[in-house]
């Protein structure tokens, strides 16, 4: 499967949150990264056939998104994960799922269960899937949503922020699980954090104010950032210069280690090392351009 | 589904991993073919899961008030002198007219507003519409049933609404007010994707001509939106011509709800 964006434009009145979007995602994982209030949100509720572009088009394989029966079409191959999962408190795990199913029209009841305990087993909560959801964890019940997103065994999984609120056994764990479930599918998977897409996903794009700063491959936008990264070590009381994004600085017995990322370095710095880049550098760097461009 | 077609979907539906799966192995399993048309028993699971995704406490408020009306029908015709018959008349017709459109605006402004889950079921094939159509069939099935044993036990007590009243009459006493209110609790919750306003939405008009019947009953263009208007002018010519007009706002209503579904990012809470 195969999903084509062409000059997609989302607009909310007189915002525009999408801006003349235009991409192709294959199969296997693609990332999707920006920062907050991006359109990374709006792009994934495009994709899920919640919202409909202002103009352009998305095709889903040879199903096009614009017109009503292939949107209901897709959503029969569609598993989605949305950002803000609320879930019913006095079901249990296992009703959920099985609630969730009879909405996606799996009706063939003992299939349908067998799918649900291996899904359950999957995500870990075989041993409290008779429990009510309102003594789950955080993670379970983001774990509950990765699994009712898989129900019927989707093609294209869009999952939004996945492991906001894991911790980081739980965090690997599902990266693992995804990467496992890109092997026959498309997963999208959009967040904020830059490790979950570096450690999963050999395709991205970047969103940024509702414009897409990058398309390719994860490699490229490390590479970008070659001769942009830095290390060096600073005297107490250096504040960095505004045109260089700090992203670390460890307390040091003669100052402060920092890792940064900008244009050129200058001043009473001691040791200064070009570093080998990291995503995160790279997608810095790039914010940094997309900023300096306005 | 034929015989043949359930061996192979629950062939083709089995996952790979097993109970005794590495807890992060994936869940590869072929898709299990969905169904157009639902076994009778898959619907009823669905009814089942949909009554409990529902406010129980209001179906609860709803029995226990018309259980209330009822008792008090029974203690003015007991105890209620020569004026009782006329007190139980207007205590029963208020409850079936004005207190079941309450009651439907209730019930229908909380039917989709504040689900937790409506996101991810808006992507799914049954959809928000389907969600809706269950829940609003649940909802109202459950108010027609306390309605109707209200109606039945009036009548058992010799409670006459109108002096021509016939079985359409006292559906349309009725279902006037529990669809137009019903309609414009709906209404009034997504427009403000708030279920509590939504029904005070819902309620304005019929406080209005509640606090207002005064001024409004002498004005003759008022008479068509009246929606207590059984309690009001039981036997007035024109009682048909307002019942009528109340099931046509209540149709204009049933298109704006329409409508107001389709604009996903007015569900979703995407306006800027």
């Amino acid at each position: 499967m195969e999903i084509q964006l062409d000059h997609v434009v989302k607009r909310y009145g007189s915002h525009e949150a999408l801006r003349d979007i235009n991409l192709r995602i294959e199969h296997g994982m693609f990332g999707l990264l920006g920062p907050n209030g991006a359109g990374k949100t709006t792009l994934l509720r495009i994709l899920a056939t919640l919202l409909r572009p202002t103009s352009g088009r998305v095709v889903v394989g040879s199903l096009d998104l614009g017109h009503a029966a292939q949107r209901k079409a897709v959503r029969a191959r569609l598993g989605y994960l949305p950002q803000e999962l609320g879930l019913y408190p006095d079901l249990t795990g296992r009703e959920l799922l099985d609630y969730m199913g009879l909405l996606k029209r799996l009706f063939d009841r003992p299939a349908r269960r067998q799918q649900m305990a291996a899904l359950l087993d999957v995500v870990g909560l075989a041993g409290v899937a008779d429990h009510k959801i309102h003594t789950y964890s955080g993670g379970m019940k983001r774990r509950l949503g990765i699994a009712q997103a898989l129900l019927g065994s989707p093609q294209l999984l869009v999952i939004d922020e996945p492991t906001t609120g894991l911790d980081p056994e739980e965090r690997i764990r599902l990266r693992t699980l995804l990467t496992r479930l890109a092997e026959e599918r498309v997963v999208i998977l959009s967040t904020h954090v830059v490790e979950d897409i570096s450690q999963t996903c050999e395709r991205l794009a970047v969103l940024d104010r509702g414009k897409l700063v990058f398309d390719g491959r994860t490699r490229e936008l490390i590479d970008a950032a070659t001769h942009h990264a830095w290390q060096f070590l600073a005297a107490p009381g250096y504040v960095p210069p505004a045109d260089l994004s700090v992203i670390s600085a460890l307390p040091h017995s003669e100052g402060t280690l920092y890792h940064v990322v900008g244009p050129e370095l200058s001043g009473p710095l001691r040791d200064i090392q070009p570093c080998a880049p990291t995503l995160e550098d790279g997608y810095i760097w790039l914010r940094q351009q997309a900023i300096g461009k306005g | 589904m034929r015989t043949d077609e359930r061996t192979a979907s629950t062939r083709a539906a089995s996952p790979r991993a097993t109970p005794d799966a590495a807890p992060d192995a994936a869940p590869d399993a072929a898709p299990i073919p969905s169904q157009w048309r639902p076994p009778l028993r898959e619907v009823a699971l669905l009814m089942v899961y949909q009554a409990r995704l529902l406010n129980l406490w209001l179906f609860l408020v709803m029995a226990l008030s018309f259980l209330g009306a009822g008792g008090v029908v029974w203690l003015q015709l007991r105890i209620g002198g020569p004026q009782g018959m006329s007190q139980a008349t207007q205590v029963s017709q208020f409850t079936l007219e004005s207190g079941a459109g309450l009651i439907a605006a209730t019930l229908a402004s909380s039917l989709v507003v504040g689900d937790p889950l409506l996101e991810v079921a808006m992507a799914t094939r049954v959809g928000v519409y389907g969600v809706l159509l269950w829940r609003a069939l649940l909802s109202f099935s459950a108010l027609f049933l306390c309605s109707a044993a209200f109606l039945a036990w009036s009548l058992d007590m010799g409670i006459r609404y109108a002096r021509q009243q016939s079985p359409l009459y006292l559906l349309l006493v009725w279902l006037a007010p529990v669809l137009v209110m019903g309609m414009l609790g709906l209404f009034g919750s997504l427009a403000t994707r708030n279920a509590a306003l939504g029904m005070v939405i819902a309620l304005l008009p019929l406080a209005g001509a509640l606090f207002f019947h005064g001024y409004l009953l002498p004005i003759q263009a008022s008479h068509p939106f009246f929606i207590p208007y059984t309690s009001w002018a039981p036997d007035a010519s024109d009682w048909w011509t307002n019942r009528l007009t109340l099931l046509g706002v209540a149709l204009v209503l049933g298109f704006g709800n329409w409508a107001l579904i389709r604009r996903e990012e007015r569900l979703l809470g995407d306006l800027h």
